[in-house]
C-alpha cells in the first residue's frame, strides 16, 4: 500500500520505467514524466477526448486513467504514428481533408480515428461519427474529419473503403 | 482535474480485494475500468483514502451462456464493448446489445465495466433499467461468501446500492428469455455520449398469437434509482398488446417516473419522454417479434 | 518569349503548412510550456454569486508541504504598484466623442477584495511545486462571505430599488447607446400594420477546446517579464499588463504563437494575465496556470444574452418601413472585455440585409451577478440577425405572406452597393436575392412543400425555413487597441526566401498558409520558401490582434501591399543591374527580365544579394536590404459617430443564405434536420479549402447555439452548466448533412476582394432553424421567441398550444 507507485509501460514501442504519485492521471504522466506533450486535455469531465491514446489496441482517454493503471501496458500516442519524416496515412489524410484547424483536439481525434480503423477498416460515415463522439472539436464542424477518416480508410485498405 | 491523494493497492485475488476492503472500511473504493471512478476522483467528488485496483483480476470478465441454469452469466469486469459484440447477447438479449452501444463513447465502452457501472449507481446509468427489465440478479461476494440480489432491489438511492463496504460485485445473471421474446432499450440524450434525458427498457415475452405473457419495464434517469414499473408490467402481461393496453401502461410509466429537473429538461418533460419512449420501445419489441429489423438504442 | 506565368496559389485549395507539426504532436501550446523551477498556480474562485468578502485566510493552505506562496485581493492592493485591470477596447469614456454611448466604470483587481460579483470570480491564489498540491491547498483556503441578494435577471436588475452590483452607480446600467436614422415616427404613422415582438437570444459561448493558460517568467535583473498567454490580442495584453502592474521599468515580452481556438473568448483582458505575472514577480520563479474546464465555464466570458423589444412598421405588401428595437443585454459583472462593443454592434445591425430607411435602436448593457459578457464568434451581429430574421417571418405570418417574398421585397438590391445603411456602415457588396434563390433551388423547396403536406396529413410537423444573414467583419473602434490598421514586416533574405512577421496572430485560421499563397504569387517565390512568424510581441510589429475576421480583410491586404512594395524595390534594383528602365521590366517566375527579351534577366535571389551585399550599386537614396514595414489602414471605416450615433465600424459584409427543412416530434419535442443548405458569399476565396473549413466549423458553432448550448443560472445565480457534462457542445453525431455552395462577390475595398470568412456560418442556423420550426408548428399557432430550440422548449410550446386549443 503506497501513495507512490512504480510504473513500467511501453510507449510508442519503447519501454519506459518511472515513478509517480498514485493519484497522478495517465495524461499527466505521459506529458510530464515521459515528456510527450502532444497528448493534451481540454476538460475535466472526460468529455473532450483530446487526451485520447491507444492502449493495448483500444482507444482510451488518458485523463480517465490513473497512470498506474497503464502499468504493463502498451501505449501509442500521437508521437508514435509517423515513421521518420513521413506522416502516417491517417495524418496525411487529416491534412488533405483540412480536418484540423487550431489543432488542440487533433491528437486525440487522430488517435480515436486510428483505433476505429484498426477495428473497422471500412467504416461508414455513421460508424465514423459514432467512433468520434468522444472527441469534441470546436473548429472543424467534424465534416472534414469524417472525410479524412474515409480517405485514410481507402488508402490503408484499398479493397474496402467507402466511395 | 487533480484527484486528492490516496493509497493504492493492486488486489492479487478476489479474497485479497475483500480482505483489503474489510481492513479499509468505508474509506476505500474499488477501481476496475476506472471510467466511473476516475471522473469522480478528478472532480474530487469522492476522496477515498484507499483505492483498490481489481481491474485485472482473472476470471471475472467472461460472458457465458449457462444453458442448464437458463441464464447468461456476465463477469463483473466484462466491458461495455465486450457486451456490445457478444453474439450470445445479441441473439438472445437485443436490448443489452443496444444498451452497450449507447453508453458514453468508444473510449468509455472499451474500458468501463458492467460491474463498475452498476456499483456506481448513477441515476442516469444505462445498465440499471436494462438489468431490471430482464429480471437480472447481481452476485455480490464478501467475507461471508456470495449473495445474489435481485436487480429490482439492488439500488437504494442515487449512487448507493445494497453492496456492503466489504463486498465486490462478481457477476450479473440474466435469465435467458424464451423464444418469441423481444425487447428494446431506448435512450434519449441531449447530445451523443451524454447521460440520458430519460431511458426505457422493455422486454416482452410473446406467444404465437402475439399476446404478451410477461413483461419487463424499467426506466433510467427517471428518479434517484432505476425504476421498475411493476404496474405497467402487470397491465401488459396476459394481454394482447392493443393500443388501449399500451396507452394504459404508458400512463403507468409516466406515473411511476419521478425525475429531477436539470439542464436536460423539466420534471414534467422528462416524465412525458418516459411515456413516449415506452410507446416506441413496445412498438419496436412487437416489430422485432414479427421479424422486422428495427433500430433501437439512441432516439434521435 | 517570356517565361510562362506560374499557376497562381491564391484561389486554389492549397493544403496547410501548419498541419504536419500539429499532426505529429510537435506543436507547442501554452499548456506545453515548461520552464526550469516552474511553480504552479491554483485559483480560489467565488462560490457565491454576490457577497461581501469578510475574510480570506491562506494560513492553513500555506502550511501544506509543497506550497510556496499565496495571494489575496487585499494583499494585491497593498503592494502599492498594482492598478485595477486596465480598460479594454470600447471602454474609453467616450468612444464616439458624442456622449453616446454613455459608459460607467468600475475598478476590478486581479483578485476580488471587497465584494464578489459572480460565481467563478478569482478571490485568492496559491502556488505550489505541482498543480495537484496547489489544488490540495485550495481545499485549505478559508473564505468567509456575507451573502448579498443576487441580481440574475436583467429585467429585475433594471427595476428601481434593485440591489446594485456597484454601489457608487445609481443603477445597474453600464452602457446606454442610441442609434437612429430616417424618420421613425413617420414610418410608424404610415404603416398598414405594426408587428411587435419580444425575442430572446440565449446565453452561450465559444468554449475553445484549449482552455486559457498563462505562463510568466519575470527576470528582475532586467525588469523583463516573459509572458505566454492564450490570447487573440497579445500585443495589447503586453501593454495592458504594463499599465496594470505599475513597476517602474517593467517591460513585457508576450508569446502567443500557438493558440488552440479563440472564437472571441480570448479577446479580453483576464485577471490571470496579471495574477500569474505578479506571482512570478513576487517569488522570482517561473509560474504556470492552466485553466480547468470548470474554471473556464464561469471564469471566462459568456455572450449572446439579449432581449429585444422590437416593433416593425410594415405595408400590407410586406415592405418594412421602419423598425424600433429596445435591446437589453444581460452582461454579467463588469469586466475588461469586448462585451460592450458587441452589444453596440447589435444595435447597429438589426436592419440586417434589408433596405430599412427608418430605424431606431436603443441598447442597454445591464450588469448582473453572472459571468462577464464578451466577444463571441458572430459578435453582436448574430443576435441582431436572429431578431430581424425572426421578425421577417413574423411579419409574413401576420400578413399571410411567404417569408421568402418578404425577404426579396426588402433586400438591399445588388445595384445599391456600396450601400450606406441607416445606422452608418457602408456595405461593400452583395447579391442577396441571387443567393437566396440559389439556396431554395438547392433545397428543392417545391418537393419539400409536397412532403410537408403529406406529413401533415399523418399528423406530423414538418417545416421549411429560410434566412439571409450578414456578418459584418473587420471592425474598428477609435481610441482602442482596435484602431483599423494592420501592420506587417516582411523580409526577403539574400537567398530569396521570404520571412513575414504580421501584427496579428493565429488561433487556427491558417494564416501561414494564406500568407504564403499571397506572397508566393506577388513575389513569385515558392510556397515553401515563405516563413511566417506570428504571435511574438518582440519579433512582430505591434498589432491589435486577431478577431472580427479581420485577417482576411485588412491582414491579407497588408501582406499583399508589403509584398508589392518589396517587389517594386526588387524591380528598381534589377533595373540598375539590367541597365533598363523599371517600366520595361517583367517580374515573373523568380526572375526579373527585360520585356520581350527573356535572355536579359536576373534571378530574384541575385537581385536580393545585391540589395544586401552591394549597397553602393543601389539606386540613389535607396536603403540597403530587403526588409520593410507596411501599415494598411482600412478605407471603409469611420472613427467618429454622427449626432444620431451612426458610424461605419465594420468594413466588409459577408453573408449567407440558408434554407432548412425540419421535423418536430410532438411527443418529445425532438427536432430533426432533414435538409440544410447554405449559400455563402465571402467575396473572393483566397483558399477554398480553408474557407470551406471555416464555414463548416462556423455552421457547427451555429447549430450548437441554435439547438444545444445554453448557460442557464439558478435564481441564486448559480451556473447550471459548469462543465462539459452539462454544457452540450455538439459532437459529430449532431451535425446534419449539409449542402454547401459558394458564390463570390468581391470586396471592392481590398486588392484581393476577400471578406471575412469564419463567422457568418455561426449566425444563420439559429435564425433558419427557428423559422423552420415555426413553420412546422404553424398548425398549432406557435411562435418561436427564444433560443436554444431545446426539445423541452418545443415540447412545452406544443403542450401549451394544445391546452389552449382544447
Amino acid at each position: 500500500m503506497s501513495d507512490r507507485v512504480k510504473i513500467g509501460i511501453t510507449i510508442n514501442g519503447a519501454p519506459h520505467e518511472g515513478e509517480a504519485p498514485a493519484r497522478m492521471l495517465l495524461v499527466d504522466y505521459i506529458r510530464d514524466v515521459v515528456g510527450l506533450k502532444g497528448t493534451r486535455y481540454g476538460c475535466d469531465t472526460s468529455n473532450c477526448g483530446s487526451c485520447t491514446i491507444v492502449m493495448d489496441g483500444k482507444s482510451a482517454k488518458s485523463c480517465t486513467f490513473l497512470a498506474v493503471q497503464a502499468h504493463g501496458r502498451e501505449l501509442t500516442t500521437i508521437e508514435g504514428l509517423a515513421e521518420g519524416s513521413e506522416l502516417h496515412p491517417l495524418q496525411a489524410a487529416f491534412q488533405e481533408a483540412h480536418a484540423l484547424q487550431c489543432g488542440f483536439c487533433t491528437s486525440g481525434m487522430v488517435m480515436s480515428a486510428h483505433a476505429l480503423l484498426s477495428q473497422n477498416s471500412d467504416p461508414s460515415p455513421d460508424e465514423i461519427r459514432e467512433g468520434i463522439i468522444g472527441n469534441l472539436c470546436r473548429c472543424t464542424g467534424y465534416v472534414p474529419v469524417i472525410e479524412a477518416v474515409q480517405l485514410a480508410a481507402r488508402r490503408l485498405d484499398p479493397k474496402g473503403g467507402n466511395p | 482535474m487533480y484527484p486528492a491523494a490516496f493509497d493504492y493497492t493492486v488486489a492479487e485475488s478476489l479474497d485479497h480485494a475483500i480482505d483489503l476492503l474489510q481492513r479499509s472500511g468505508e474509506g476505500a473504493k474499488l477501481l476496475s475500468g476506472g471510467q466511473s471512478l476516475v471522473p469522480l476522483l478528478k472532480l474530487r467528488l469522492v476522496q477515498p483514502a484507499h483505492v483498490i485496483d481489481i481491474g485485472r483480476l482473472p476470471g471475472l470478465s467472461d460472458v457465458l451462456e449457462d444453458e442448464a441454469a437458463g441464464i447468461l452469466r456476465i463477469g463483473a469486469l466484462a466491458t461495455h464493448a465486450q457486451m456490445g459484440v457478444s453474439s450470445v447477447v445479441r441473439d438472445k438479449l437485443a436490448l443489452m446489445t443496444e444498451a452497450a452501444g449507447v453508453i458514453g463513447d468508444a473510449q468509455v465502452r472499451g474500458w468501463g465495466t458492467l460491474g463498475g457501472a452498476l456499483a456506481e449507481a448513477d441515476p442516469a446509468g444505462d445498465w440499471g433499467p436494462v438489468v431490471q427489465a430482464l429480471e437480472g440478479r447481481v452476485e455480490c461476494t464478501g467475507p461471508a461468501g456470495v449473495r445474489v440480489v435481485d436487480a429490482a432491489s439492488f439500488f437504494v438511492d442515487a449512487y448507493t446500492t445494497v453492496l456492503a463496504d466489504d463486498e465486490v460485485i462478481t457477476e450479473v445473471r440474466v435469465p435467458l428469455p424464451p423464444p418469441g421474446s423481444a425487447g428494446a432499450y431506448l435512450k434519449m440524450e441531449r447530445r451523443a455520449g451524454d447521460f440520458a434525458v430519460a431511458s426505457v427498457a422493455v422486454q416482452l415475452e410473446l406467444d404465437g398469437a402475439g399476446s404478451c405473457t410477461k413483461a419487463g419495464v424499467a426506466l433510467g434517469a427517471a428518479g434517484l434509482t432505476p425504476i421498475k414499473v411493476l404496474a405497467a408490467e402487470e397491465t401488459l402481461a396476459g394481454q394482447e398488446v392493443t393500443p388501449d393496453v399500451v396507452d394504459a401502461a404508458a400512463g403507468q410509466v409516466v406515473e411511476a417516473a419521478n425525475p429531477l429537473a436539470d439542464v436536460r429538461g423539466s420534471s414534467d418533460y422528462k416524465r412525458a419522454v418516459c411515456g413516449a419512449l415506452f410507446r416506441k420501445a413496445v412498438d419496436i419489441a412487437l416489430r422485432r417479434h414479427r421479424g422486422e429489423d428495427v433500430r433501437g438504442g439512441h432516439v434521435r | 518569349m517570356s517565361a510562362a506565368p506560374r499557376p497562381p496559389l491564391v484561389g486554389t485549395p492549397v493544403m496547410r503548412k501548419e498541419d504536419p507539426d500539429i499532426l505529429r504532436g510537435q506543436a507547442r501550446y501554452t499548456f506545453d510550456i515548461d520552464l526550469p523551477d516552474m511553480l504552479h498556480v491554483a485559483v480560489y474562485r467565488s462560490p457565491a454569486a454576490h457577497a461581501r468578502i469578510r475574510k480570506v485566510d491562506l494560513s492553513r493552505a500555506l502550511e501544506l508541504p509543497g506550497v510556496v506562496a499565496g495571494l489575496t485581493g487585499e494583499q494585491v492592493r497593498q503592494l502599492g504598484y498594482v492598478n485595477p485591470l486596465s480598460p479594454f477596447p470600447f471602454q474609453s469614456r467616450d468612444p464616439f466623442k458624442r456622449g453616446n454611448p454613455t459608459i460607467k466604470f468600475f475598478d476590478h483587481y486581479c483578485l476580488a477584495y471587497d465584494k464578489v460579483r459572480f460565481v467563478g470570480e478569482p478571490v485568492a491564489a496559491v502556488v505550489a511545486t505541482d498543480r495537484y498540491i496547489a489544488e490540495d491547498a485550495l481545499d485549505l483556503v478559508e473564505v468567509e462571505l456575507d451573502p448579498l441578494p443576487p441580481v440574475v435577471d436583467s429585467a429585475a436588475a433594471l427595476e428601481p430599488g434593485s440591489e446594485r452590483l456597484y454601489e457608487d452607480w445609481d443603477d445597474n446600467v453600464m452602457l446606454t447607446f442610441r442609434v437612429s436614422g430616417g424618420d421613425v415616427d413617420a414610418a410608424f404613422d404610415e404603416a398598414d400594420v405594426v408587428v411587435k415582438e419580444t425575442i430572446h437570444s440565449g446565453r452561450f459561448t465559444g468554449t475553445p477546446i484549449e482552455t486559457r493558460a498563462v505562463v510568466a517568467d519575470y527576470d528582475a535583473s532586467v525588469k523583463t517579464l516573459s509572458l505566454w498567454t492564450t490570447t487573440q490580442i497579445g500585443h495589447a495584453i503586453g501593454t495592458l499588463v504594463e499599465n496594470t502592474i505599475g513597476l517602474p521599468g517593467l517591460k513585457v515580452h508576450v508569446n502567443f504563437r500557438r493558440i488552440g481556438g479563440g472564437y472571441g473568448q480570448k479577446w479580453a483582458f483576464y485577471p490571470e494575465e496579471i495574477l500569474v505575472p505578479l506571482l512570478s514577480i513576487l517569488t522570482h520563479r517561473p509560474m504556470k496556470w492552466v485553466e480547468t474546464r470548470r474554471e473556464h465555464m464561469t471564469g471566462t466570458i459568456h455572450a449572446r444574452e439579449q432581449t429585444h423589444h422590437i416593433e416593425a412598421a410594415v405595408r400590407r405588401d410586406g415592405t418594412i418601413l421602419g423598425v424600433r428595437d429596445r435591446i437589453v443585454a444581460n452582461i454579467g459583472a463588469a469586466y475588461p472585455t469586448g462585451g460592450l462593443a458587441s452589444i453596440v454592434t447589435t444595435g447597429m445591425f438589426v436592419p440586417g440585409a434589408y433596405q430599412i430607411a427608418n430605424y431606431e435602436g436603443q441598447v442597454q448593457g445591464v450588469v448582473t451577478n453572472k459571468t462577464p459578457y464578451g466577444a463571441h464568434r458572430g459578435f453582436g451581429k448574430s443576435e441582431a440577425c436572429f431578431v430581424i430574421e425572426r421578425m421577417v417571418d413574423r411579419i409574413a405570418a401576420n400578413l399571410d405572406l411567404d417569408p421568402v417574398d418578404v425577404r426579396r421585397r426588402n433586400f438591399i438590391p445588388p445595384d445599391a452597393f456600396p450601400y450606406r445603411s441607416v445606422t452608418g456602415p457602408r456595405y461593400d457588396s452583395g447579391r442577396y436575392g441571387e443567393a437566396l434563390d440559389k439556396a431554395l433551388e438547392l433545397l428543392d423547396r417545391d418537393h419539400w412543400r409536397n412532403v410537408k403536406k403529406e406529413a401533415a396529413a399523418e399528423g406530423r410537423y414538418l417545416g421549411i425555413g429560410t434566412c439571409l444573414v450578414i456578418e459584418p467583419s473587420s471592425s474598428t473602434r477609435m481610441g482602442s487597441y482596435n484602431a483599423g490598421y494592420y501592420s506587417v514586416r516582411m523580409r526577403m533574405d539574400p537567398n530569396g526566401k521570404v520571412y513575414v512577421f504580421p501584427g496579428g496572430s493565429d488561433e487556427g485560421q491558417g494564416h501561414a498558409t494564406s500568407i504564403s499563397q499571397l506572397v508566393g504569387d506577388e513575389l513569385q517565390v515558392s510556397f515553401d520558401d515563405v516563413m511566417v512568424v506570428e504571435g511574438d510581441s518582440l519579433a512582430c510589429p505591434y498589432g491589435s490582434g486577431s478577431y472580427s475576421s479581420r485577417f482576411s480583410v485588412v491582414g491579407t491586404t497588408a501582406v499583399t501591399m508589403a509584398a508589392r512594395a518589396l517587389r517594386e524595390k526588387l524591380t528598381q534594383i534589377a533595373s540598375v543591374m539590367l541597365r533598363h528602365p523599371p517600366g520595361g521590366l517583367e517580374y515573373a517566375d523568380g526572375k526579373v527580365s527585360v520585356e520581350g527579351r527573356p535572355e536579359q534577366a536576373v534571378s530574384v535571389s541575385e537581385v536580393a544579394r545585391v540589395a544586401y551585399f552591394y549597397p553602393f550599386q543601389l539606386p540613389e537614396g535607396m536603403d540597403p536590404g530587403l526588409e520593410l514595414l507596411y501599415h494598411f489602414r482600412d478605407p471603409n471605416i469611420e472613427f467618429e459617430a454622427d449626432e444620431r450615433g451612426r458610424v461605419a465600424m465594420f468594413s466588409s459584409f459577408p453573408y449567407d443564405a440558408e434554407a432548412a427543412v425540419v421535423e418536430v416530434e410532438a411527443d418529445t419535442g425532438l427536432l430533426r434536420i432533414l435538409k440544410f443548405v447554405s449559400v455563402h458569399d465571402c467575396g473572393n476565396m483566397l483558399n477554398p479549402l480553408i474557407v470551406r473549413g471555416q464555414h463548416v466549423g462556423a455552421l457547427a458553432h451555429g447549430f450548437g447555439g441554435a439547438l444545444y448550448e445554453e448557460l442557464p443560472y439558478s435564481e441564486e445565480g448559480q451556473p447550471m452548466a459548469a462543465t462539459f457534462k452539462d454544457y452540450f457542445l455538439p459532437t459529430a453525431m449532431e451535425m446534419p448533412e449539409m449542402v454547401l455552395e459558394h458564390i463570390e462577390t468581391p470586396n471592392p475595398f481590398t486588392p484581393g476582394g476577400f471578406k471575412g470568412a469564419g463567422e457568418t456560418g455561426t449566425v444563420g442556423p439559429p435564425a433558419v432553424l427557428a423559422n423552420a420550426v415555426e413553420d412546422a408548428l404553424k398548425p398549432l399557432g406557435i411562435a418561436i421567441r427564444r433560443l436554444p430550440l431545446t426539445p423541452n422548449y418545443l415540447w412545452s410550446l406544443i403542450q401549451e398550444a394544445r391546452r389552449s386549443r382544447s
